[in-house]
Formats: C-alpha cells, sequence, structure tokens
C-alpha cells in the first residue's frame, strides 16, 4: 500500500529514527522517563529536547511533565498516529529493499 | 536519500538507497533489541538467583533432616541459611528488576507492581493460615512440610500465572514444575520434600537460566 511511498522526512534523520525506535520498543500505553530515553540514546538533553519538540510538532510524540515528590519528572511515549508513521517508514523501507514479499505482507 | 553521517556504525555508506534503507532497518532492530534488553528484567538472572537459593537453603534443610546425613547441620543452622539465602535472593531481585524498569511508567509498571504485590500477599497469606495450623498443636515435622510444600506451590502457581500473563511460556512450563513437584514432594514427606525443592526445584530453575544463557550465546 505505502510501497512507493516518500520515506517520512520526520523520521528520516539517525537521531529521530533512533528516538523513534526507542519509544516503539515500549509497550503501548507505557511511558518513558527523558532521562532513561536520554542514557538509552546517550544524547545530550539539549539535543534530545530538540528532536522531541520536532516529533511533538508532527503529533508522534507525547511528553507529559508531572511530579515525584519534588523533583519534575518528564515522560514520553508514541502518541497512537506517531506509531502509525514508523510502522509505515519501516514498510516502506522494507518495501524499498524489496523484502515486502519476505514479511508476508502480501499474500 | 543518504543518510547523514552521524549514524551509529554506517558500513559503507555510499552504496545509494537500498544500502541507505537496510542500513535504517538494522539501525531500527538494533535499537530495539537494546531497549529490550535493558528495560526488561532478565528472566536468565533471576531464575539463577532464585534457583541458587533454593539449591542452598532447601538443599540446608535436607541435610539437617536427613537421617543418614553425611553432614550434621542443626536444624537452626538450616533455618538461617534457607533465610539469608531467600533474603538475598529477594533484596538482588529487587535491585535488578528497579534498575531495569527505572523510568518505565504505564501499563506494565502497574502489571509488575499488582505481581509484586500478589508474591508479597501469597507469602504473608501462607505465613498465616501455617501459624493457625500450628496452633492446633501440630509436630514441627508437619510444620516444616507445609512451610516446604507451601512455598512451593505459592512459587508455581505465580510462575504460572506470570507466564499467562506475559505470555512466557518458559516461566509457565517451569510454575507447572514447581507446583507438581511440591505436592509429589508432600506425599513423600520429610525430609524428601526438602531434596526435592531443593534438586528438582532449585536445580531445575538453574537448568533453565542455563539453558537460556547458552540459547542467548547460539543466537548471536
Amino acid at each position: 500500500m505505502t510501497g512507493d511511498a516518500e520515506l517520512d522526512p520526520v523520521i528520516h534523520a539517525p537521531a529521530r529514527l533512533r528516538l523513534m525506535a526507542t519509544l516503539s520498543a515500549l509497550a503501548q500505553g507505557d511511558r518513558l522517563s527523558f532521562t532513561r530515553v536520554q542514557k538509552l540514546l546517550d544524547m545530550t538533553g539539549g539535543n534530545l529536547s530538540t528532536h522531541l519538540r520536532r516529533l511533538e510538532d508532527a503529533g508522534y510524540v507525547e511528553v507529559t511533565k508531572s511530579h515525584l515528590g519534588r523533583t519534575p519528572a518528564t515522560h514520553v511515549a508514541l502518541t497512537r498516529a506517531g506509531r502509525l508513521a514508523f510502522e509505515n517508514y519501516t514498510a516502506t523501507l522494507r518495501a524499498l529493499l524489496g523484502s515486502a514479499t519476505t514479511q508476508g505482507s502480501t499474500p | 536519500m543518504t543518510t547523514s553521517s552521524d549514524s551509529a556504525n554506517p558500513p559503507e555508506n555510499t552504496e545509494g538507497l537500498d544500502l541507505a534503507a537496510a542500513e535504517s532497518l538494522a539501525l531500527i532492530e538494533a535499537q530495539q533489541r537494546q531497549v529490550g534488553e535493558q528495560t526488561e528484567p532478565d528472566a536468565r538472572v533471576l531464575y539463577g538467583l532464585w534457583g541458587l537459593a533454593l539449591l542452598i537453603g532447601e538443599g540446608a534443610f535436607f541435610l539437617a533432616t536427613w537421617e543418614d546425613s553425611p553432614l550434621d547441620i542443626p536444624l537452626g543452622v538450616a533455618g538461617v541459611t534457607l533465610f539469608v539465602s531467600l533474603l538475598t535472593a529477594m533484596v538482588l531481585t529487587s535491585i535488578h528488576i528497579a534498575r531495569r524498569v527505572a523510568g518505565v511508567r504505564g501499563n506494565s509498571s502497574r502489571q509488575g507492581m499488582f505481581y509484586g504485590w500478589t508474591w508479597m500477599v501469597g507469602f504473608i497469606s501462607l505465613a498465616a493460615v501455617i501459624s493457625g495450623v500450628a496452633r492446633t498443636g501440630v509436630d514441627e515435622q508437619t510444620i516444616g512440610l507445609l512451610w516446604a510444600a507451601g512455598s512451593g506451590l505459592v512459587i508455581g502457581l505465580l510462575y504460572m500465572a506470570g507466564g499467562a500473563m506475559w505470555l512466557d511460556r518458559t516461566q509457565f512450563a517451569l510454575g507447572a514444575w514447581f507446583a507438581v513437584v511440591s505436592g509429589a514432594g508432600a506425599v513423600a514427606g520429610v525430609p524428601w520434600i526438602y531434596l526435592v525443592l531443593s534438586i528438582a526445584g532449585g536445580g531445575g530453575m538453574l537448568a533453565v537460566a542455563a539453558a537460556m544463557a547458552a540459547r542467548t550465546k547460539l543466537g548471536r
């Protein structure tokens, strides 16, 4: 369906691709703290914030701020649109590789 | 359509579209695997810890209660050994899980919390049941049997429930094994139930942990 579509430019940049991949590995309904994402990606806070904002503007990521006692905590999760966009993105990659048939997606 | 140069481990980056797509897919898979490995508790560690604790703790009880025991271990020493090994396993389990799931919030942390409370309530209730039975004046050997069989049953059922909840076949099978050998051990009576829980229970868990570790190594 999305075989010859363009690769989503919001996702198609190494830093954001890894960020999307990280969040997509979480179970649906889970969120990950900003600091943990930072560690998993080995990124600076400023760099991560910039990419998160870009994804948030695209509606792919939801950032929630809360307080754990006194310390503020920021958590990040993919939105439904974000998950869908990421699935489309990987499907497009597979189609580009010509492995769509071996994936069994088309009978 | 080439990715920019700062991607993690780029192979030769000049072959055009297909390679760029392959690279991106590899990047995604590597990242997802890394996240899974670092944010989920490692079953090999948990089975290893509890397998060892049971092997040592229940083994000590067996050696203390078996008539032909080659080692003359006082019952009190066996009790302390079991207590210390279970406590150690519990503390190390808590540290391991807390480290892995740090920063994860939402459904799976709620699931984990409920599951943790299930263990806690299960063992507190078991203790209450056994202290109630103890007040009827049964002998110490019966109390020992109840503790051993009761904890084996709780462990077995909670592993089966965990297997059902996380669709984990290994955990489910290990739980069923525990429940069955605890029942069989109770029929065999003291001191054999301690031997069963030590070797079949603890040893079985260690074997599963070792098999899982070997499979991961081969899979790499």
